[in-house]
């Protein structure tokens, strides 16, 4: 049913739809601790150990085909802002399962209702949005700029940086900046 | 001065838009947070 979910809101709700991506990414900045300057793929992962209670980094990084280094940068934050627990394995003490928790775990599930409860349709989603932006590596403040756009149509700088999330002014001014340069966002006179 | 997205960033943005399967209307639900208790007097 869910993989053409698209037809369950339709095409003429696209405002609908656009409507719930904003909403969809304000819950996964809230289950990464409010922090809104996390990668998608860091949110990947995050949904991925949701999907897979119990998993392990190696089987993590088989199937996200990620290197050790690079995910250990991940897994060690998402354990530090409380997002994850690691329990080592009552068989094996050197492996750790990893699972989320708390308002993560909550957050997680509030994403996951728009699309049927379906973990992959989440990812497929964060995935086609990652693809947006080509080389760069996008953060969840800079699709949350692409998704106001896209269901507002065009804003003031200021009307922007109201939409996100009450961080630094220099940050949120540095995204939308850097936005421009990567060529998704062009200035326009009123 | 307004900003926009680019030609090429709404097309992009548009196909993510018609393929996500997203199944519900959106409701703006309060996100859950972690609120600090302050420490019980003993």
């Amino acid at each position: 049913m869910s993989n053409n979910a698209a037809d369950n809101i339709g095409i003429e709700n696209m405002d609908a739809k656009a409507e719930a991506i904003t909403l969809i990414i304000d819950h996964i900045v809230a289950a990464l601790g409010g922090e809104p300057s996390c990668t998608l793929r860091r949110a990947n992962i995050l949904i991925d150990i949701d999907e897979h209670p119990g998993t392990t980094q190696s089987e993590i990084m088989e199937r996200h085909d990620l290197n050790k280094s690079a995910l250990n940068r991940d897994i060690e934050w998402l354990y530090d802002y409380g997002c994850i627990l690691r329990t080592p394995n009552k068989e094996d003490n050197r492996t750790i399962n990893l699972s989320t928790c708390g308002y993560t775990k909550k957050n997680i599930d509030l994403a996951l209702s728009y699309f049927d409860y379906n973990h992959k349709n989440l990812q497929n989603f964060l995935n086609s949005l990652i693809n947006i932006f080509g080389s760069h590596k996008p953060t969840l403040r800079d699709v949350k700029i692409i998704a106001v756009l896209g269901h507002k149509g065009p804003a003031t700088r200021q009307a922007i940086l109201e939409s996100l999330y009450n961080g630094p002014t220099t940050t949120d001014n540095r995204a939308v900046n850097n936005l421009i340069n990567f060529g998704l966002l062009q200035k326009q006179s009123d | 001065m307004k900003l926009s997205l680019t030609e090429q960033a709404e097309n992009d943005y548009t196909m993510v838009l018609q393929s996500a399967a997203i199944t519900r209307e959106p409701v703006k639900a309060p996100a859950v947070v972690l609120t600090p208790v302050a420490p019980q007097p003993k």
